[in-house]
């Protein structure tokens, strides 16, 4: 492949996967403008390899991998920091997000979840990542997350005031 | 008071709307600096090396016979792109014989799936993959007679063979022959259930991939007859059938596992039409009218799960436009279509939601897409037995298969 058809493969992954990648780590961080790095990360390292991307046989799976990875180890090294720098302070939020239509209740909502079910929430609802997917993904049992789904909605909507739910069915 | 799935729904809206993407070029000097970084640290690296080296290799010893380390290089498939599809082709290992054209692949997810020949005149072994079509096996199962097999993936992995004599398995693996029990109506679509259309009648149909045929759905859509049905619920759970209310084209949709159907008629076109498909993604729902042949006479758009629908595009008399197969509404938002053999390209693609296609250069021919349970299959690849199947519409991976 020439370089010229190189950067026109980058280019269509660009556009094709940036959103969805940036969905599904949201999962992860609940914060969007740090997922919106991580991925743009992901993608700068897939660009500064010798031959991109040209190697790899699921070129969106492996900046989904690389992306993780580098909110898992950024997430180290802040566990790190707080634990020597912050440790008797008072945790602040130092990134507030912007207020919206969607954002005041349900994503403040989602975010004090536990990890282990706004994951399953974030990567099923946001991502639009059937169950068998987010399982392989958190690697996890499907049952489990199909259980994580269901207590996730009950969490959810116990926080949710006025809002009732519907026991659906997930996708598999 | 809206529910929670909606509410979420719409969370997700709000939240891909806030999504920025800046140009590549942001990323691009990103990765520059990437780079820099790396080299500073290799040449680094490579300075201890040398240093450690120098003495490790006490040059002044005698060396034995050296030692042969490098792998060699992984082998690597040519990729086809245009148009921002991209088709991986064959890897230079092995293809599974089929012995006979392809007739049928389907998959379950995005790594296990079968392939099944033309039974002419008997019929030949499946072949299975587990690894999204890298690598084929003979499966542990094989229709019998010669009449038509449909293979039936389910959700949960499971397989169901319907040929003259029904088999099912729980995981691809284990095959067993199913008893259906006697028919009875059903009031609604179980979990782990598939919808089927009857023809002539047009009856929908509930199948379990143990049991098979369960019976007939209490409640019907709303038509005068069901001509298709899709073969797995969209991402909200969603149910879509496709048909004829009188002589218009109509689509039904249930969104309680079939307790209740709601129809929307849509436009006539002048040609008598034969069926009606539907393809979504999100919100965005395609109905697409058929004639006989399969080629396209009305392509109805909906940006709102389904509620309402805009014609896009409506064939003049006698002048059915020549797509076949599904049509594949891509992440970014165009839709994909193919006409087999078309010039100069097998690909289309609509960035104005069916109203027009561009071909897409650069990518091999084709002659049609089908939906299969996890993602589509598009055969006649190359012009030949070939296939590919892809989760998306965007990525496809040639099957090794032929």
């Amino acid at each position: 492949m020439t370089r010229d058809q190189g950067d026109r493969a980058m280019e269509e992954l660009y556009h094709a996967c940036y959103r969805r990648l940036v969905a599904q780590v949201y999962a992860f961080t609940t914060d969007l403008t740090e997922a919106q790095d991580v991925v743009q990360e992901a993608f700068a390292r897939a660009l500064a390899r010798p031959r991109g991307l040209a190697d790899v046989d699921n070129p969106e799976a492996w900046l989904r991998t690389v992306a993780v990875n580098v909110v898992r180890r950024r997430w180290r090294r802040r566990k790190l920091l707080d634990a020597i720098l912050l440790r008797d302070r008072p945790v602040a939020r130092t990134v507030e997000p912007a207020p919206g239509p969607e954002r005041a209740d349900l994503r403040d909502a989602l975010a004090a979840l536990p990890p282990s079910f706004r994951e399953v929430v974030v990567l099923h609802y946001y991502a639009d990542l059937p169950v068998d997917e987010v399982a392989a993904m958190l690697g996890v049992p499907t049952g489990t997350v199909k259980s994580r789904l269901s207590r996730a909605r009950t969490a959810l909507a116990g926080r949710l005031d006025g809002y009732r739910t519907e026991v659906t069915r997930a996708r598999s | 008071m809206p529910d929670l799935e909606t509410k979420l729904a719409r969370s997700r809206s709000a939240l891909l709307d806030e999504i920025e993407q800046p140009p590549l070029a942001v990323v691009r000097r990103r990765a520059t600096r990437i780079r820099r970084r790396r080299s500073v640290a290799a040449g680094a690296t490579a300075l201890a090396v040398l240093g450690v080296i120098g003495l490790a290799a006490r040059p002044w010893h005698q060396d034995g016979p050296p030692t042969v380390t490098a792998t060699d290089p992984p082998a690597i498939a040519p990729v086809y792109r245009g148009g921002g599809i991209e088709i991986i082709g064959l890897s230079p290992t092995a293809v599974y014989d089929l012995d006979g054209q392809i007739a049928e692949v389907e998959f379950a997810d995005r790594d296990n799936g079968f392939a099944a020949a033309g039974c002419a005149p008997r019929c030949p072994e499946l072949a299975r993959t587990t690894d999204g079509g890298l690598s084929w096996h003979e499966a542990d199962v094989r229709p019998t007679g010669g009449g038509p097999v449909d293979l039936l993936a389910f959700p949960g992995g499971h397989w169901l063979l319907d040929g003259d004599l029904d088999r099912s398995s729980p995981d691809g693996s284990a095959w067993r022959v199913v008893n259906p029990p006697l028919a009875e109506p059903q009031a609604e679509i179980g979990p782990g259930m598939l919808l089927r259309v009857e023809q002539p009648g047009g009856q929908v149909v509930v199948w379990s991939w143990d049991r098979g045929r369960l019976g007939d759905l209490t409640t019907q859509p709303q038509l005068s007859t069901a001509r298709w049905v899709a073969p797995a619920p969209t991402a909200d759970g969603a149910w879509w059938v496709g048909g004829l209310v009188g002589t218009n084209p109509a689509v039904s949709v249930s969104r309680d596992s079939g307790r209740s159907w709601t129809t929307v008629t849509l436009a006539d076109p002048p040609d008598p039409t034969d069926s009606v498909t539907v393809s979504t993604l999100g919100t965005e729902v395609y109905a697409v009218a058929r004639d006989e042949a399969g080629q396209v006479l009305g392509i109805y758009h909906s940006a709102d799960g389904g509620k309402t629908f805009t014609t896009t595009f409506l064939a003049g008399k006698g002048a059915a436009a020549p797509y076949t197969g599904d049509l594949v509404p891509l992440l970014d938002g165009r839709l994909l279509a193919l006409r087999g053999n078309g010039a100069p390209s097998s690909w289309w693609v609509s960035e104005d939601d069916g109203r027009s296609f561009d071909p897409i250069p650069d990518l091999p021919a084709a002659s049609s897409i089908r939906r299969t349970y996890a993602g589509y299959v598009v055969y006649g690849l190359f012009s030949g037995s070939w296939a590919a199947f892809s989760p998306n519409g965007t990525n496809w991976q040639k099957l090794q298969v032929n």
